[in-house]
């Protein structure tokens, strides 16, 4: 925990984003708020595939079930079934643990499908 | 002329849409200190003491007034608008409103009720204070949901009201709709709740108060629907003072639904607060504040049950409802439920015999009040739905079974079984109409479109009746000295674009021109005394009394144009494009000259006049509401695609702002059926739904497109023919949209939805379903 926390005399000096081959997002709102209810992004990088989820739990997360899926195969149906446990998630009553566990599968899905869009339309 | 009819734009807007209307927090006074009141964080206690000494210490704190020196002053309690009599238990017992004080004193009873109110030099200052009160309190088991408070081992919040019931009211023939029962081919029974709503008018709830000691004399600046009803409750009912020595002006307002109709306690408590502190005082509620203290809407759980015949047709309703009142029946609460839609119960159909019981169940809530359309959305809802559930049991098109049940428009006036006269209508035709405006017909081949990409399309249809009218309110016309024509009126515009409609009457009867015309409203001194603006009645109201005050009018300006003329009154004929226009009438009466001493006398003040329609006669605002919804059974979310409404107000007086009223009232229905849902916890009433992170507020791009005509059906009991159009779009749209969102899900095996169908409710409806 906090392993990027900021120590005096320290100042941040660069981020470096390696540029995905291909990525998606796809965000689910809540429907007062408008923040992620889950959020999906999903990226092909030349050293493998990311799956981040934010929003569905306290702190954003990778989904590395489905990392490994999309690693072999990047395609909806890869990640089709594979369920992320409800344990650790969010829970309100906009969005219960298990609807947000349900959610998540969509919208990586959804952001999978974008990604490949966006792939295409690059080529 | 000819302005009536008109879609004429309304000159009102450029203000508001410029930053420039004058809402109550634009009255700046000099030296103006603030109110904040400190509201309780408990849904339930009973309160030991109230320490207020560390408080008044702090930086800027000018007062602190606790309930216990109101009570000691003898200043009186807020309470319900419906007398004792007006609204009794079915037994004859009288109901149980509560008793509020405007500081309670012993006991809390809902989350944000106010227990002090801290004056200071600013509104930081005050909260600070505010922090500093040391209520000691015990706190108590709670209930804020109806079911918590009905259970045996429930909290009693009034011991007065055992159970927990504050009223217990019935209408109809309950032996005669058991015998019709009995009959039945068909019994249709549903189950339903409808979700309960803050208000959130777009401006909150504010007051500023001032005393003259010089003079004995208040002034109140508040957000309201009627500066006379707050006068009225404020001098004779808490501060029981002579009305003339409160003036309550109510500047621009930003919207009220049904909320600011009512007296809440920081308006007088602003006026008691100027007093004590020689300065003028002002609240001005924020959004959090809103949440916990504004009165809130619906929340009622209902069993419906309908009987048909072997046809189809009606043979009885039953309706029982138990409706959360909050912790203090105040202002119309008691009555939403109950008196407020009592003559709508049974819609638009030929219902032989009814009966409907209702009971309002005192919780830990804010109190439950008037909520666009008041117990008439409500009333809508249940019997539309069991409509569509009924015709789908009975194998009938959604069309197919109003057509068959409508009161047809050759029996009117119709007098339904519970006494309601209808006047007009012509219900078939609406609906026949809004049919063709759907593309009913084309639906199936949407349908597959919509499969097509993976979602579930549905249509529903509603098909609403509303009763507005009553609440006399005064017009006056009066001509000045400088060439203007002041129309004064007893109703008070709130959004509804008032200083249009009713100039455009105006000048289209007097023949002067629009521009030249002011409206004089929301002011308890200045305006003729009347009821405000709720309830979809002040066209009615100001509408036909502006006529008869412009009649009276040109009767006096005719003697004056036949003494100027030096004829006889029977020689002259009032006409708008006359060679003698009004303007110069006036202003020769107001001159004087040329006029015989006796004529003048005997007119007294010139050619001005009033005029109040006082007469009987509801209106009965009517349509047909067909809506369409996609859902993605994947995250459950619904949309509305396509929204079409035809309905009935009589006469028509402006197109554009009628439009936007139907317009306003259809989202506040979507809003209601899809998005919005006040949660108090169970076990704690604590409000769960408390800021617009939790609340979801309907938004623009949660709306379609809205179609809009309609039939003018003239209302026979009113002279201009008009009938309420203010609330009608929200009573139609819950029942359309929910009736649509059933259709969509049907094929999945759902037969049953409830209010909000948020994103988690459909997909947790499906995935039950699915098993």
């Amino acid at each position: 925990m906090f392993e990027t926390a900021l120590e005096p005399g320290e100042i941040v000096r660069q981020v470096r984003f390696p540029i995905p081959l291909a990525a998606g997002y796809a965000k689910f709102p809540n429907p007062a708020s408008r923040y992620a209810v889950v959020g999906a992004f999903v990226a092909r990088t030349a050293t493998g595939v990311r799956v981040a989820i934010t929003g569905a739990a306290p702190s954003v997360f990778r989904a590395r079930g489905m990392e490994a899926a999309l690693d072999g195969s990047f395609t909806p149906a890869a990640i089709a079934g594979i369920a992320v446990p409800a344990d650790d998630l969010n829970s309100d009553p906009h969005a219960s643990a298990a609807y947000r566990a349900h959610l998540i599968g969509v919208m990586a899905a959804r952001a999978v499908i974008y990604a490949q869009e966006r792939d295409q339309g690059e080529h | 002329m000819g302005l009536m009819s008109k879609p004429i734009r309304r000159t009102e807007d450029k203000r508001f849409i410029t930053g420039k209307g004058r809402y109550v927090d634009d009255v700046k006074m000099v030296n103006t200190a603030v109110g904040y009141p400190l509201r309780t964080p408990y849904a339930h206690a009973k309160i030991l003491s109230i320490d207020t000494e560390a408080a008044k210490a702090m930086p800027g704190v000018l007062d602190i007034i606790v309930g216990a020196e109101l009570e000691a002053e003898g200043i009186g309690h807020l309470g319900s608008a419906f007398p004792p009599a007006m609204l009794k238990n079915r037994d004859g017992s009288p109901r149980v409103d509560g008793d509020r004080a405007l500081l309670t004193v012993d006991y809390v009873r809902y989350v944000g009720e106010p227990v002090a109110f801290v004056i200071a030099e600013s509104l930081n200052q005050a909260k600070d204070a505010a922090e500093q009160v040391f209520v000691d309190y015990e706190e108590l088991p709670a209930a804020g949901l109806i079911d918590e408070a009905l259970a045996p081992d429930a909290p009693q919040i009034w011991p007065q009201a055992p159970g927990n019931i504050a009223l217990d009211w019935e209408q109809g023939d309950e032996a005669a709709t058991t015998a019709a029962f009995a009959k039945a081919a068909h019994v249709t029974r549903i189950d339903l709740i409808n979700n309960r709503v803050v208000v959130n008018s777009m401006e909150p709830r504010g007051a500023l108060g001032t005393y003259d000691d010089a003079t004995g004399q208040y002034e109140l600046y508040v957000t309201s629907q009627g500066s006379h009803p707050v006068a009225d409750t404020i001098a004779k009912r808490v501060l029981k003072i002579p009305p003339d020595r409160l003036r309550v002006i109510t500047p621009d307002v930003g919207g009220g639904f049904g909320l600011k109709m009512s007296t809440f306690a920081e308006y007088p408590l602003v006026l008691i607060a100027s007093k004590r502190i020689g300065r003028p005082v002002k609240w001005m509620s924020e959004r959090t504040e809103a949440f916990q203290s504004d009165s809130h809407g619906r929340d009622l759980k209902s069993r419906a049950e309908m009987a048909f015949d072997a046809d189809g047709q009606i043979l009885a309703y039953r309706i029982v409802t138990d409706f959360n009142l909050g912790a203090y029946g105040l202002g119309f609460g008691p009555g939403i439920q109950s008196a407020v839609p009592m003559f709508v119960v049974g819609g638009v159909y030929t219902v032989p015999v009814l009966y409907n019981h209702v009971r309002a169940v005192f919780t830990n809530t804010v109190p439950v009040e008037a909520y666009r359309g008041a117990g008439r959305p409500e009333a809508a809802y249940i019997i539309e739905r069991i409509m569509d559930l009924a015709a789908r049991e009975l194998g009938l098109g959604p069309d197919e079974i109003r057509l068959r049940n409508f009161i047809r428009a050759e029996d009117m006036p119709f007098r339904s079984c519970v006494g309601a006269v209808i006047d007009s209508g012509d219900f078939q035709r609406n609906l026949k109409d809004c049919l063709v405006q759907a593309d009913w017909a084309g639906f199936p081949a949407r349908k597959e479109q919509s499969a097509k990409r993976g979602l579930l399309r549905g249509r529903g249809m509603s098909y609403y009746i509303e009763k507005t009218a009553g609440g006399a309110s005064a017009v006056t016309i009066a001509f000045t000295d400088g060439g203007r024509v002041e129309v004064g009126v007893g109703t008070s515009a709130h959004g509804q674009g008032h200083e249009t409609t009713f100039a455009a009457i105006v000048a289209d009867k007097l023949g002067v021109p629009f521009e030249s015309i002011d409206l004089i409203q929301g002011d308890s001194i200045r305006a003729p005394h009347g009821g405000g603006t709720g309830g979809s009645r002040s066209l009615w109201n100001s509408g036909n009394g502006i006529l008869k005050a412009a009649d009276a009018v040109i009767e006096k300006g005719r003697e004056v144009a036949a003494a100027l003329m030096d004829t006889t009154t029977d020689t002259i004929v009032f006409d708008e494009g006359a060679f003698l226009p009004l303007l110069e009438v006036a202003a020769a009466t107001r001159s004087g000259t040329h006029l015989p001493l006796e004529l003048l006398e005997k007119l007294e003040s010139g050619i001005d006049s009033a005029g109040t329609h006082d007469e009987k006669g509801e209106t009965f605002p009517n349509g047909c509401h067909i809506c369409e919804v996609e859902i993605d059974p994947e995250t459950g979310k619904v949309a509305v695609v396509s929204y079409e409404v035809v309905d009935d107000f009589g006469f028509v007086l402006n197109p554009l702002i009628v439009a936007g009223q139907v317009h306003g009232g259809v989202a506040q229905g979507i809003g209601q059926a899809l998005l919005e849902n006040c949660l108090y916890e169970p076990g704690t009433a604590q409000l769960q739904t408390g800021s617009f992170m939790d609340y979801a507020m309907p938004r623009a791009d949660d709306m379609p497109h809205f179609g809009f005509s309609y039939n003018e059906i003239l209302c026979t009991t009113n002279p201009l023919g008009i009938k309420g159009c203010g609330e009608a779009g929200t009573v139609g749209a819950a029942p359309a949209v929910m009736n649509a969102v059933l259709d969509a899900l049907w094929e999945k095996g759902v037969r049953a939805v409830d209010m909000p169908m948020t994103p988690m409710r459909v997909w947790e409806t499906l995935r039950a379903v699915a098993g």
